[in-house]
């Protein structure tokens, strides 16, 4: 399978500032030297919890963050040699990329404008993009909203009168509409109720056969990740610690961080009450993250090696990659 | 047999504005024992929230509790907090002391212009009678209850200094200064990482251990109520619609809300990628325009067309001690959750 996506060692740093003169006084190391791949058609997930640097590495993919460092390889149409570097492109270079790659967003409260009508909402991408033609465009918003499961006569309506499953759908027909390569999903159920996840997973399923789509998820729950994706990336403070097939990482995860996180997830089932395996402290700071591996201080497997030693991101039999030092010897629980 | 420490009374809460009345509580009946996990579970609007803030008589601006009763037993006697004023002394003497909440967002349910440990020792000075040192010391003996790490130094941190996980913690503490009798605990982990809820939920079943109260659990999330709960009320527009022990609730749900609410959810470690999730069609209808009959039934994969639509049901005995409000329950074929694990 062909790569759609190809990020090295991408970085986003942000400056700290402090006093009069907004003077830089540290850095947040949001992302830290990720690579990976994204192969077309697949769903690969990004998982990890707040601060990770999911959505900042999200954001860079998409360029709406100019990345400090790295590489973001892109083997979309209008490359010339096939593939093309979005993390040195600017401006108006950008812009043939920006129909390819589009995003949907976690509220579908807040990233909807309330002022304007479906069809403004979901014709504006068209008209930035020169269709001119308002019947063109009409027409085009009509078979969107019939793509996403809405009625064509919705159009002439402003965001407040639908429900939240309803406005994701919206922005779903909103990233549609230029036909992109590419859909960066930030957390698209995460606001909405069990009853209507289930219908935007679905939907979300059906356009990726339909349309071929290629799908980055970024989310933090890891059974809707189990459900929808075919490879995932652990993160953990702003770097990949664990990436692989998804039957094969839930079922034998390799990475401590991975099992932590699995054995966290309050299971839906009574008979099966077991006490998880609770870590202890939090979330390293990264604007300060600990020496050596960043998961140390939580870490129960812990050895002194952890202490000093940054592990690297390491490839095992049948591309299982994994960061850290004793993934070999550990025998980790996965989900069951 | 545990003795009842709340009974709950055809309650009815309701919202009224020029846009109408909601009837965000509608007919809700069910019974607390002492030392028992209720879990409360229900997507948004489904009133549940609603329900516990009458408990404490904090309901928000317009809504008004218009019937029922709230009957909590103390020492014998019964005291119908319903019928209570909601600035009277009685209720404030209940509210915070024997009955206590731990709510959503510790950002906002905190204040931020004073230090936690000022928080804490106002909720005791208010309820016991404590000097000012000696409140201070029980306010550090209950944040090391709650596994704060150097309680001494946490005490005259704001709210703003401490991270998310470490926020519920304080708030539990305060929650648990006056040793309740039951804690309201309104989806206390939704806003927080897994690791972080995994702490927390451990937190709450060691101090449930501990102190023996009772716990009223509210969520949206059926992996919390499974791991958490004894007993649980499924709630859909204002009304129970089910209530079971929570094993037959998961195996053998009796109200087609429920089986369908259980099939809906992605199950981590059983579920193929590109597989499809059983749907629950539409969406949750207009709190001011409720459907009549069963306010199920226009979701409903076994609406019959004619009784759903014009007759209400009303809870019955499904099973010992499984009640749904359903015309066929009983009848209807609803797979449980084990079913669904042996389907490929």
């Amino acid at each position: 399978m062909a790569n759609l996506l190809e990020v090295r060692s991408l970085k986003k740093y942000f400056p700290i500032k402090r006093g009069l003169f907004s003077r830089a006084v540290g850095q947040v190391k949001a992302v830290d030297g990720v690579s990976f791949e994204v192969r077309a058609g697949e769903t690969l997930g990004l998982v990890g919890e707040s601060g990770c640097g999911k959505t900042t590495l999200g954001r860079c993919i998409v360029r709406a963050y100019q990345p400090t460092a790295g590489e973001i390889l892109f083997g979309g149409e209008g490359s010339d040699k096939g593939v093309t570097d979005l993390a040195r492109l600017s401006g108006v270079e950008l812009r043939p990329f920006r129909r390819q790659i589009q995003m949907i967003f976690q509220d579908p409260f807040g990233s909807l404008n309330p002022r304007m009508t479906l069809l403004q909402l979901i014709g504006e991408p068209l008209k930035v993009n020169g269709v001119k033609d308002g019947n063109v465009i009409k027409e085009r918003v009509a078979a969107l909203l019939s793509v996403v499961g809405l009625r064509s006569e919705t159009m002439t309506r402003y965001p407040h009168a639908f429900s939240g499953g309803q406005r994701q759908r919206i922005g779903i027909a909103r990233a549609l509409a230029l036909n992109p390569r590419l859909i960066v999903c930030d957390e698209p159920v995460s606001a909405l109720d069990v009853s209507v996840q289930a219908q935007i997973l679905n939907l979300l399923g059906d356009l990726q056969s339909e349309f071929g789509l290629t799908y980055l998820f970024i989310a933090h729950d890891l059974s809707v990740v189990e459900h929808i994706c075919d490879r995932v990336a652990v993160m953990y403070v702003g770097k990949i610690v664990e990436m692989t097939e998804t039957a094969r990482l839930y079922r034998k995860p390799r990475h401590p961080y991975t099992e932590a996180l699995l054995s966290a997830v309050p299971k839906p089932d009574p008979r099966r009450r077991a006490a998880p395996l609770v870590l202890e402290g939090e979330v390293a700071d990264p604007a300060d993250p600990p020496a050596g591996c960043a998961f140390h201080p939580r870490c129960p497997y812990v050895i002194e090696r952890c202490r000093s030693e940054s592990p690297a991101l390491h490839p095992n039999a049948g591309g299982h990659w994994v960061a850290c030092h004793r993934a070999a010897e550990l025998d980790l629980q996965g989900a069951n | 047999m545990s003795a009842t420490l709340l009974e709950v009374r055809n309650l009815q809460t309701h919202f009224v504005s020029e846009l109408g009345r909601v009837r965000a509580v509608d007919g809700a009946s069910f019974r607390l024992e002492s030392g028992q996990t209720l879990g409360i579970v229900g997507e948004s609007g489904c009133g549940k929230s609603i329900m516990s803030r009458s408990i404490l008589r904090i309901v928000p601006h317009p809504g008004e509790i218009v019937g029922g009763k709230i009957l909590y037993q103390r020492d014998g006697e019964s005291i119908d907090l319903a019928a209570l004023d909601p600035k009277s002394a009685e209720i404030r003497a209940i509210r915070g002391a024997e009955i206590a909440m731990v709510f959503q967002e510790p950002m906002t349910s905190l204040s931020p212009v004073h230090t936690i440990g000022d928080q804490i020792s106002e909720a005791i000075r208010l309820h016991q009678l404590f000097s000012k040192a000696a409140a201070r010391e029980r306010t550090i003996e209950v944040l090391s209850l709650v596994g704060m790490p150097r309680p001494e130094g946490i005490i005259d941190r704001y709210p703003h200094e401490l991270s998310g996980g470490m926020r519920q913690r304080a708030m539990i503490a305060m929650a648990l200064s006056c040793e309740p009798r039951l804690l309201i605990a309104d989806e206390p982990t939704t806003a927080l990482d897994v690791t972080t809820q995994a702490q927390i939920l451990a937190l709450l079943r060691r101090l449930q251990g501990e102190l023996g109260m009772a716990i009223m659990f509210i969520t949206h999330d059926l992996g919390v109520i499974a791991q958490m709960t004894d007993h649980v009320i499924v709630m859909y527009m204002g009304r129970i619609v089910e209530s079971a022990d929570v094993d037959s609730l998961f195996y053998q749900p009796q109200h087609p809300y429920t089986g369908a609410l259980l099939h809906s959810i992605p199950r981590l470690g059983s579920s193929q990628p590109g597989g499809k999730l059983n749907v629950i069609r539409g969406s949750i209808p207009d709190p001011y325009a409720v459907p009549g009959g069963c306010p199920f039934h226009n979701r409903c994969r076994f609406n019959d067309g004619d009784r759903c639509q014009s007759e209400t049901p009303i809870m019955r005995e499904v099973r010992p001690g499984q009640f749904a409000s359903c015309h066929y329950a009983g009848e209807v074929d609803l797979e449980g959750i084990a079913l669904a694990e042996a389907t490929p």
